[in-house]
């Protein structure tokens, strides 16, 4: 499972890619209902995978990070080519990059975050989760990397202190923020009193240690720096509220889908089948990550694969999210969870 | 003369070094944590791992591939369309405020957009960076024609100059300089926002290779910083390439003109004369030379030639004090030429 600061980003910036896919849609040159006729890399992904022989080129539009490693795998090791893909990947910074990428037509598949999938769904731009990216929120705290952490002589201890106090996560909107706010209100605090502000994963360290906010949601490999500062765990936010939850997941455009039902059924194959391997051989599937972040082999070898490498969708937790949203005002309403899900 | 030159490059040198000195001195006192911020030498060592593997070379490659195709779409579309604004009143006051408005619109906030309509693709990112380039360069493009010297402007007048010949001796130099310092400043524009689309948006280049550094974490810090210098370095070449470019295009104007080598002094312009084939004007300066000839030597910028009547920007050094060309300032009328202004 991707960690779930990672995990979601830009809830607001999916607001304005569905207003312009349904626009551009609206104009009638209808980027959307394309089955990857367009100029980029991975081209001609309308002709149907057969399975014997025939390959079918497919672009995917991911976001680098470590959780990526059995995405990388199921690529480097043949996976995919056995499945009858050749998939050309496509690193771009956030989810609604790669969703605005689908909508024109030159990605078939991409990386994209729960809080995201389900605010697309909900302005009636369909997409559906079709795979894991390496499985689940992990149980084991171990295997967690998103953490809420408070700053050395912040005063605060446990959720109940964070009241008036200014908190970093990577986006406001996020699963991130969301969840703080969920907590808060557990333990008895008014979520409006907390000070929540945007700042990236590399600089809240330094946020912390300076005094700029007394408390971040960050993720491993910035979680040491901070630790290493004098920071303390308070929780694992995505623990605490979606133990086993799907919080991300690799798309594809309703349209898309069905359209090509046997090319996206051979794509959750090769993806099921990757993070099965990865579930018995972590420190092979890690290897990838030399190549993929472009990393020393040494620092690819410690990372930490933040995921339960269950292939099952978590539907529950989706609808979880999804009232946690409509509870905070993100979304007004949205589509049944399992309908976001597609299953062959 | 070659120390001359050498010293400002001896002194630009000596600048980089200390800059350099002083980060890594930094790093070294412990004022900068490596996990936040690497040191010159770790970043140096990556650059130069990343310049011996193709990636660097590959993904350079690339983002000029989106810069020139951009650059070169939005120049030529600002170039025409500016030039058609400013040549129309009614046009220019019509649309300039419109223009203003997309001029500030900042590419990062249409890029959804050009995801949506193009993807993750090179088509995308010149698009883009045509988009930014075209808005500014088309003001600048229109401030350049508009901004005629009435007295060239009116001399061009009176001797009936019209039409293309017109727009190609007296609009286009005058223009020039603008549009020559609008490439410099849209080339680097072009190079930041090409950057941009590949670091937001997913196209590929220095832009990616800066988005993956960044996302595996404090490890793969160096690489990052590595290639923002390299794009730091790119966006200085192209610069130097402006600027050497504009100095051979524009080696008339008065702006690029090397005054101290041709004259004692710097090269002002005093008076514009209208001179006839034999005007004994320049004699003050090349005694017995012929004076036609030796104007021409002297005074490297003429407006116009029409019909054997030269029209030229004198500057003060070859104006001839006793009877001359005189400085503007004391009225003094040339003998066989017509001082304008």
């Amino acid at each position: 499972m991707r960690s779930a600061a990672n995990s979601t980003r830009y809830a607001i910036g999916a607001t304005l890619l569905a207003l312009a896919a349904t626009a551009t849609a609206a104009c009638g040159s209808s980027p959307a209902s394309s089955s990857g006729t367009g100029t980029g890399t991975g081209t001609g992904a309308g002709s149907t995978a057969s399975g014997s022989g025939a390959v079918t080129n497919v672009t995917l539009g991911y976001v680098p990070y470590s959780d990526d490693a059995s995405l990388f795998y199921a690529q480097d090791s043949g996976i995919f080519r056995k499945h009858g893909l050749n998939v050309s990947f496509v690193a771009q910074a956030s989810p609604v990059a790669v969703e605005a990428s689908m909508a024109s037509g030159t990605e078939q598949f991409g990386f994209i975050t729960t809080p995201v999938l389900i605010n697309l769904n909900s302005k009636g731009q369909s997409v559906k989760c079709v795979s894991t990216v390496d499985g689940n929120e992990p149980t084991n705290p171990a295997d967690d990397t998103t953490v809420l952490v408070a700053a050395k002589g912040s005063g605060i201890t446990s959720l109940k202190d964070l009241s008036g106090k200014n908190v970093a996560e990577v986006q406001l909107s996020s699963l991130n923020s969301l969840s703080v706010m969920v907590l808060a209100k557990q333990a008895g605090v008014d979520p409006t009193s907390i000070h929540q502000i945007a700042i990236p994963f590399p600089q809240m360290p330094a946020a912390l240690a300076q005094g700029r906010v007394q408390a971040a949601v960050i993720v491993a490999p910035f979680t040491q720096t901070a630790l290493g500062d004098g920071a303390t765990i308070i929780t694992r936010p995505n623990q605490d509220l979606f133990p086993n939850g799907t919080l991300t997941c690799l798309d594809a455009m309703g349209s898309y889908i069905s359209a090509n039902p046997t090319i996206v059924s051979e794509f959750r194959a090769a993806m099921d089948e990757s993070v099965a391997y990865s579930a018995t051989h972590q420190s092979v599937v890690k290897q990838t990550l030399a190549k993929g972040l472009n990393l020393p082999m040494a620092t690819a070898e410690k990372q930490v694969l933040s995921t339960n490498f269950s292939t099952t969708f978590n539907t529950a937790s989706i609808g979880q999210i999804e009232n946690d949203m409509k509870e905070f005002g993100i979304i007004t309403s949205a589509p049944a969870a399992s309908s976001l899900i597609w299953n062959p | 003369m070659t120390a001359r030159v050498l010293r400002p490059w001896l002194l630009r040198l000596g600048v980089l070094a200390a800059a350099l000195g002083l980060w890594q001195g930094l790093s070294a006192a412990g004022v900068i944590r490596s996990d936040e911020f690497p040191s010159m030498t770790q970043t140096a060592s990556a650059l130069w791992d990343q310049a011996s593997t193709a990636t660097l070379w590959s993904a350079t490659g690339q983002t000029l591939e989106g810069w020139a195709i951009g650059l070169a779409i939005g120049a030529a579309a600002a170039l025409v369309t500016g030039t058609l604004i400013a040549l129309n009143q009614f046009a220019y006051r019509s649309v300039i405020g419109v223009i203003e408005f997309f001029k500030a619109i900042p590419v990062i906030a249409i890029l959804p957009i050009g995801l949506v309509l193009w993807g993750a693709t090179l088509t995308m990112k010149f698009a883009l960076v045509a988009f930014a380039v075209f808005w500014p360069l088309v003001i600048q493009v229109c401030y350049g024609v508009r901004s005629l010297d009435p007295v060239v402007r009116d001399t061009a007048t009176v001797l009936r100059l019209r039409g293309l010949r017109r727009f190609v001796t007296v609009i286009v130099p005058s223009a020039a300089p603008f549009v020559a310092t609008g490439l410099r400043v849209a080339a680097a524009v072009a190079l930041v926002v090409d950057i941009i689309t590949e670091l937001i948006g997913g196209g590929t280049g220095i832009g990616e290779r800066i988005l993956l550094a960044e996302n595996a974490g404090p490890a793969a810090y160096p690489v990052m910083y590595a290639y923002i210098v390299a794009a730091g370095v790119l966006g200085v070449l192209l610069a130097g390439a402006f600027t050497v470019a504009e100095r051979y295009a524009l080696h008339w104007h008065e702006s690029q003109r090397v005054a101290v080598d041709l004259y004692p002094e710097r090269t002002r312009v005093t008076a514009i004369a209208v001179l006839s084939p034999g005007s004994p004007l320049p004699q003050a300066n090349r005694p017995g030379a012929e004076p036609g000839v030796a104007l021409r030597r002297l005074v490297p910028r003429l407006v116009a030639v029409v019909g054997g009547v030269e029209v030229a920007l004198l500057p003060a050094a070859v104006v001839d004090p006793e009877g001359g060309v005189g400085p503007v300032g004391d009225r003094a009328r040339p003998r066989g030429a017509v001082l304008i202004a």
